[in-house]
């Protein structure tokens, strides 16, 4: 978690589909490492549950809370990979501490949410960033205040955002909820035979769990709804179109398989049972995943969510006959009777988040240059907020300036003066020869002075 | 399958009955309590005016916020008898399909491009989040207690034997009737009959639908209030027989709907900007319900 913050500097600065493998296959490496080093030692895994799963609900929370202020859209995606991490890592902390206290229901359940979940974020993270690589080709700025209205221009891109926005936030029919769904029933089985402590870290991991669902859906309403719904915000001097076909079709796969997790999950989860057992075999029990009663409920959530888009079309149908009856006409958005709206009257990315930023004060860094309005005929008034890290204030920026202003006293040294590297390069030699002599001789002092 | 059918029946009068509780305590004559239901059939007999800035998506996102709470109303059981689905576990899909629902009609607001629309959708999208951590503490008691994780076993298996859960059966029904105030955007959050767009949230978010699609998010509001007041009774009715429990049903409903109408009439609107800490109060509500069951399972050393 501390570790974080090269992460939303390498995203933007990434072209988008370098920034889609990032993050679907690079910092995975870290979760495949965290993994791995589980299968090789054999200790204390209650212990090692505990810390990943605090630091996951911690770094969960701690992503999802910054990527709501962010106004760069690669940005905003890259924190959402922090968080996306701490939900896997939240599986992952189940599993050990399943693994420790020779649960392997919670254990089986823990890990296969985490995987799953790892494949979940590739695919919905990578649509993710290539739909905002479209967004960057058509519009050249990433910057989500400017945009605006893209739905219009960018139809398949808006749609396919939406699946991948959907998705990342947990919300069925789609895969996010599946994974997030399985480690909810992780935790749950975890409670049936926990003690106060271990209770206590479970209600506060369904906290995190929940809360972080429910930002991200703060987030990526607000990215959804400021980027590709509403009046363009900004007068761009070239035409905006869609992106080619070749470049949408990729695309589609990753949506086709984001949409088919979320409507057969059982199939994925056979896929689970043996990466998974590997796990739970650990502790010398042949336990093999999934065949209990633990996940029969995977079945009734794909007929759920099956049954649950059979009736959206239904209504959707319904409304089309209705409608063809019926006058339908259009007109200008209702504004209170103001007749000339423009674009500008529009919600704002910050203003939507606003209430938000001003609750969570305690935890952002938002600094802001205002200048505000005065007398009866205002001129120029300007208000300009850069969102930043606190704990990359405090524990990356600070320490570094520190260690950098120390190093800084020895600047004098390097005057760029040949002489003077020349004479650094006797001294050194100097020192290399004496320095052990003198030590002898120190040796030898003391040994004469024991003698005495 | 009873309780689809009972919670259908309770929404076509319940907020008919909060309108008339009103007019009766301002001294006015008010409507009939079927008014709300008339009002529906007349919206989806009208037509419509789509705003020209909209898309695709203020076209689905009624369809889909109706949908949700369809799909979550199925989910609902009633005593002994299941509701058409369930599975273990199906209160997080329950809570995450009424999520869907959010996000569709908060997106929906934002595709008109007004000033008003988006304020009422930030404020949706905030209080949703709140709300949301309080009702999986309750019910992650409830499993904790029952040891079950699907709707209709925890409500059958919840016994209220001793007096401490008398206590959290209490404390549940105000998480829930505060939810099921939040969720609907009722008093003590958000009024919905201000005259202010300024001070309005689920009002402000539906200024430009009209015609079917207005239908389907009023019956979509009516049928909300109808299951959280199912859930407030199913805390109760575990196993009393159906006679009773049904009888029970109408009863707590309309008992329900007239103390919503009360509390509208005599209380004013919080201050929306404390609004979201009066609703984090109610996670720390259910904690104590989380507490009270720990006390209960001898979990506490």
């Amino acid at each position: 978690m501390p570790f974080h913050t090269w992460l939303p500097y390498a995203h933007p600065a990434a072209p988008a589909h370098i920034s889609g493998i990032m993050s679907g296959v690079l910092i995975k490496i870290g979760i495949f490492g965290i993994l791995r080093m589980i299968l090789l030692i054999k200790t204390d895994y209650t212990t090692i549950g505990y810390i990943i799963l605090t630091l996951s609900v911690v770094s969960g929370l701690y992503g999802v809370m910054l990527a709501i202020m962010q106004h760069n859209l690669k940005k905003l995606l890259a924190y959402h990979s922090i968080e996306n991490i701490g939900i896997i890592g939240i599986g992952i902390g189940i599993g050990c501490i399943g693994l420790g206290a020779n649960n392997p229901i919670v254990a089986s359940l823990g890990f296969a949410g985490a995987l799953l979940h790892t494949l979940n974020h590739a695919l919905f993270k990578s649509l993710l960033f290539y739909t905002a690589g479209n967004v960057y080709q058509a519009t050249h700025t990433l910057d989500i205040e400017k945009l605006g209205g893209l739905v219009k221009k960018m139809p398949q891109t808006a749609i396919l955002f939406l699946i991948a926005a959907i998705a990342i936030c947990g919300i069925p029919p789609f895969n996010g909820f599946i994974s997030e769904f399985i480690i909810y029933n992780a935790l749950y089985y975890w409670t049936q035979d926990a003690m106060m402590l271990s209770l206590l870290a479970c209600i506060f991991s369904v906290l995190g769990l929940v809360l972080i669902g429910g930002l991200a859906m703060l987030c990526f309403t607000k990215a959804f709804g400021v980027v590709f719904l509403g009046n363009a915000r900004h007068e761009f001097s070239h035409p905006i179109k869609e992106v080619s076909v070749f470049q949408l079709l990729p695309l589609y796969l990753i949506a086709f398989f984001i949409v088919f997790i979320g409507l057969m999950p059982q199939l994925f989860l056979n896929l689970l049972i043996q990466p998974v057992s590997l796990f739970t075999n650990i502790s010398q029990v042949n336990f093999m995943p999934f065949q209990g009663k633990e996940l029969e409920a995977l079945q009734p959530i794909s007929w759920a969510a099956w049954g649950l888009i059979a009736f959206i079309v239904l209504v959707l149908l319904l409304k089309k006959v209705l409608a063809k009856k019926r006058t339908l006409a259009s007109d200008l958005t209702w504004g209170c009777a103001y007749t000339a709206p423009t674009a500008k009257m529009q919600y704002t990315a910050s203003s939507f988040v606003r209430s938000y930023s001003k609750l969570f004060k305690f935890f952002l860094l938002l600094p802001k240059k205002e200048k505000e309005v005065q007398g009866i005929f205002p001129i120029n008034a300007n208000y300009e907020s850069h969102p930043y890290d606190k704990i990359e204030k405090w524990l990356i920026d600070k320490p570094l300036h520190a260690f950098k202003s120390f190093l800084g006293r020895f600047l004098f040294f390097q005057n760029g003066k040949l002489q003077f590297y020349i004479l650094y390069g006797i001294l050194f030699i100097l020192l290399i020869i004496y320095i052990p002599l003198i030590y002898q001789n120190i040796i030898a002092f003391i040994e004469l002075l024991k003698q005495l | 399958m009873l309780s689809l059918i009972l919670i259908v029946l309770a929404s076509i009068f319940f907020t008919g009955i909060i309108i008339r509780t009103k007019s009766i305590a301002s001294g006015r004559k008010g409507p009939g309590i079927l008014q709300p239901i008339k009002d529906v059939i007349r919206l989806f007999k009208k037509g419509a005016v789509y705003s020209n800035t909209t898309s695709f998506v203020f076209q689905i996102a009624p369809t889909i916020y109706f949908a949700s709470v369809v799909m979550a109303m199925l989910m609902v059981p009633f005593g002994q008898s299941k509701g058409l689905i369930s599975f273990n576990g199906d209160f997080i899909f329950f809570a995450y399909v009424l999520a869907l629902g959010k996000f569709f009609s908060i997106i929906g607001a934002m595709d008109t491009g007004s000033s008003f629309e988006g304020m009422g959708a930030s404020r949706e999208a905030l209080y949703s989040m709140f709300a949301e951590p309080a009702f999986f503490v309750l019910m992650g008691s409830f499993a904790l207690l029952t040891g079950h994780t699907s709707f209709q076993e925890i409500f059958s298996t919840l016994h209220i034997g001793s007096y401490l859960s008398y206590a959290l059966a209490t404390l549940a029904t105000f998480v829930l009737v505060m939810l099921a105030m939040i969720e609907n955007s009722r008093m003590p959050i958000d009024d919905p009959k201000t005259h202010l767009e300024l001070t309005m949230i689920h009002e402000v978010m539906i200024l430009d639908n009209c015609g079917f699609d207005l239908g389907l998010i009023l019956s979509a509001g009516y049928i909300k209030f109808a299951i959280y007041g199912a859930l407030i009774i199913n805390l109760f009715i575990g196993m009393v027989p159906y006679e009773y429990a049904i009888a029970a049903f109408f009863v707590i409903q309309i008992l329900m709907a007239i103390s919503i109408g009360l509390i509208e009439s005599f209380i004013a609107r919080f201050r929306m900007s404390h609004n979201t800490q009066f609703i984090f109060t109610l996670t720390s509500v259910s904690l104590l319900i989380f507490f009270g069951v720990l006390m209960i399972l001898g979990k506490i050393v």
